[in-house]
C-alpha cells in the first residue's frame, strides 16, 4: 500500500505517523533527558559531543538544529558560534520544544524556537551554514523530503550533520536486540511509566536505513562528500555532507 | 632581552586592562543603581525547579545561611555527576572485550548492562524525587522560605500567585525576563542604545547610557554561562505595579577573564494602566 508507513514495526497511514510521534514524545517529555542517560548509560552525551565536532561551528554561523527536543546540541552549538552567529531551535512537538527553549535560556544563551515540520522548514534556501539533526530523522514520515528541506536551506558550501542511530555490528547484533526489546520497554516502563513509548524506540531504530543506505539518501538529496562516521560499533553514526 | 621585557610589560598592562575592563562590564556595570528597594538579601531557598539540569548549579549563598530546617539542596555528588561518564566507559570496555571475540561477553554484557542501568535509575530517582519544587516567592511570605513538600506544591504556588494581579504568569514572566536580561547585555556590549531605552525608564536609561558613552563606542563580550531568575516581591504602590526579580548565576565579562558568580535584583516598574510595558527602573547588587 502506498501511503502506509512505519510506526515501528506496525503500519499506519502516512497521515498518522507525525501525530503518533508527537504523542510520544508528549508523554515521555517529562523524563526524556533522564531516559537518554539510562538507555544508552551516559554515552549520548559523548555521541552529541562528537557530532557537534563534526559540524564544526564557527563564530558568526547561523545554525538550524532540526529535532531540537532538549537542545543539547543546540545548547552547545549556541556558545561556540558566538560573537556574532546564531543557532535556532525547530522541533514539530510543542512540549519538546519549550523544554528546549527554557533551558537555552538558563544557560543565558537567546535562541529562537520555530514549532515546524522539518519536511516544511519555514525558512528562505540558504539561510543557514549548518543544519544539525540529533535522534530526530527517524521518527520522520519524509525521510527523503526532510533531508531535501534541510539541504535547501543551506548556503552553498554548508553543512547538514545527521546523528541517528545506525545498523550495530554484526557479531553484537543478539546482545544489542535483547536490550533494546527486553532491557528498554522494562526502563520505560520504570522510569518514564510507559514501555510502549520505548518499545517505539527499539523498531525505529531497527527500520531505520543502515549506513550505506542513509549515505545514499543524502546525496540524493543534493548533498556532495557525504561521509560516516561509527560510533559504538555502529549503534550510532553521523552522517556529514556538504551543499557545493 | 630589552624587548622580551617590553613585551612582558604590555603583557602585564593587557591584563591590568582586562580586569578593569571586567569590572564594569555587564549592564549596570555590576553597580547598583536607579531605584533601590527592600528585598530580602538573601536568596530564597527555594529555587525553581530545574530537574534537567547537569551541572552543579553555583553556589550563590553559603549553604550554612538558609533557613534553619531548610531542606538541603539536592547537590549532585562529584560522583553522580561522572555516574553516566563512567557507565559509558564501562560499556566502550565491555564493547572492546567483546570485540576480542569472546562468546560468553555477550551474557555478561547484558549483566553488566543491568547492573549499570539499575544504579543509575536509583540514583536519578532519588534526583528526581528532590528536584520538581514549585516557584516560592519568598517576598511574599517572609519566614518561610521553606520548599514546602511536593504534596503541598499546587495550594502554595495558589496562594501566593493570588496576591499577583490577574492574568499575572510567574513562569512566562520570568522567562520573558531571562530573555530580556540576555538582550540588554547584549544591547549594552554593542552600545545600541535604542535597545537599551525601549526597556528602561528615563532615569534608569540615563544612568546606562552614561556608561556606554563612557566606553566610547569600544565594543565588549558579556558572556552568560548560566542564567536563573526568581521574583523576590511584587508590590502596587499608587498607578504602579513593581516587580523585584532576582537574577543569579555565573557571567563572563572578558574574553579572557575566569566566570564569576553574579546576584542582582533588578526593579521593574509597570503602569497599572498598562500603559507600557514593564520597565527596568533600578539594579540592586546582591553580593
Amino acid at each position: 500500500m502506498k501511503d502506509q508507513t512505519d510506526f515501528g514495526y506496525e503500519q499506519v497511514p502516512e497521515g498518522d505517523k507525525a501525530r503518533r510521534v508527537g504523542a510520544v514524545f508528549d508523554r515521555v517529555a517529562e523524563r526524556y533527558d533522564l531516559m537518554n542517560d539510562l538507555m544508552s548509560l551516559g554515552l549520548h552525551r559523548l555521541w552529541k559531543a562528537f557530532a557537534i565536532s563534526i559540524a564544526r561551528p564557527r563564530p558568526g554561523d547561523r545554525i538550524l538544529d532540526v529535532a531540537s527536543g532538549s537542545a543539547d546540541l543546540a545548547r552547545s552549538l549556541g556558545r561556540r558560534v558566538m560573537p556574532g552567529g546564531q543557532v535556532w531551535l525547530a522541533d514539530i512537538n510543542r512540549r519538546m520544544l519549550e523544554r528546549g527553549r527554557d533551558r537555552v535560556i538558563d544557560d543565558g544563551l537567546l535562541a529562537p524556537a520555530v514549532q515546524c515540520d522539518a519536511e516544511r522548514l519555514p525558512f528562505a534556501p540558504g539561510y543557514f551554514d549548518c543544519v544539525t539533526v540529533a535522534f530526530g530523522l527517524r521518527n520522520m514520515t519524509h525521510k527523503d523530503l526532510a533531508l531535501a528541506e534541510m539541504t535547501r536551506v543551506l548556503k552553498p558550501g554548508g553543512r547538514l550533520v545527521v546523528l541517528e542511530f545506525s545498523k550495530v555490528w554484526k557479531p553484537l547484533e543478539r546482545a544489542y536486540d535483547f536490550y533494546s526489546f527486553r532491557v528498554l520497554p522494562w526502563l520505560g516502563k520504570r522510569v518514564a511509566g510507559d514501555a510502549a513509548a520505548y518499545r517505539y524506540l527499539a523498531e525505529s531504530i531497527r527500520l531505520h536505513p543502515d549506513q550505506p543506505t542513509l549515505a545514499g539518501m543524502l546525496e540524493s538529496a543534493g548533498l556532495s562528500r557525504v561521509e560516516v562516521f561509527n560510533l559504538a560499533a555502529g549503534v550510532v553514526a553521523v552522517h556529514r555532507g556538504y551543499r557545493i | 632581552m630589552r624587548k622580551g621585557l617590553i613585551g612582558l610589560a604590555a603583557l602585564v598592562l593587557c591584563g591590568m586592562l582586562a580586569t578593569e575592563a571586567a569590572d564594569a562590564a555587564r549592564l549596570g556595570g555590576a553597580r547598583s543603581s536607579g531605584v533601590q528597594r527592600s528585598v530580602p538579601k538573601t536568596p530564597p531557598a527555594a529555587t525553581p525547579a530545574k530537574p534537567a539540569q547537569q551541572q552543579a548549579a553555583p553556589n550563590q549563598a553559603a549553604p550554612n545561611q538558609a533557613a534553619p530546617g531548610a531542606q538541603p539542596q539536592a547537590q549532585p555528588s562529584g560522583l553522580a555527576r561522572w555516574m553516566p561518564m563512567l557507565g559509558g566507559l564501562a560499556l566502550g570496555g565491555l564493547l572492546g572485550y567483546l570485540f576480542a571475540g569472546n562468546g560468553l561477553g555477550g551474557i555478561l554484557l547484558l549483566v553488566l548492562l543491568a547492573v549499570g542501568a539499575v544504579l543509575l535509575f536509583r540514583m536519578f530517582a532519588r534526583r528526581g524525587a528532590q528536584s520538581p519544587q514549585p516557584i516560592q516567592y519568598a517576598g511574599m511570605n517572609q519566614g518561610s522560605t521553606v520548599a514546602p513538600p511536593p504534596a503541598e506544591a499546587p495550594g502554595a504556588v495558589m496562594s501566593s500567585a493570588a496576591r499577583f494581579p490577574g492574568g499575572f504568569d510567574a513562569a512566562s514572566f520570568l522567562r520573558g525576563a531571562k530573555v530580556n536580561f540576555v538582550k540588554l547585555q547584549l544591547a549594552n556590549d554593542q552600545g545600541k542604545l535604542d535597545d537599551i531605552r525601549e526597556f528602561t525608564t528615563d532615569e534608569m536609561f540615563e544612568a546606562l547610557e552614561r556608561d556606554v558613552v563612557g566606553r566610547r563606542g569600544a565594543g565588549q563580550q558579556t558572556d552568560i554561562e548560566s542564567l536563573d531568575a526568581q521574583v523576590v516581591d511584587f508590590a502596587t504602590e499608587g498607578a504602579q505595579h513593581w516587580v523585584s526579580v532576582r537574577f543569579s548565576g555565573r557571567v563572563r565579562e572578558a574574553a579572557e577573564a575566569d566566570p564569576v558568580d553574579f546576584a542582582e535584583v533588578w526593579n521593574l516598574v509597570k503602569p497599572a494602566d498598562g500603559s507600557s510595558g514593564w520597565l527596568l527602573a533600578g539594579i540592586q547588587q546582591m553580593h
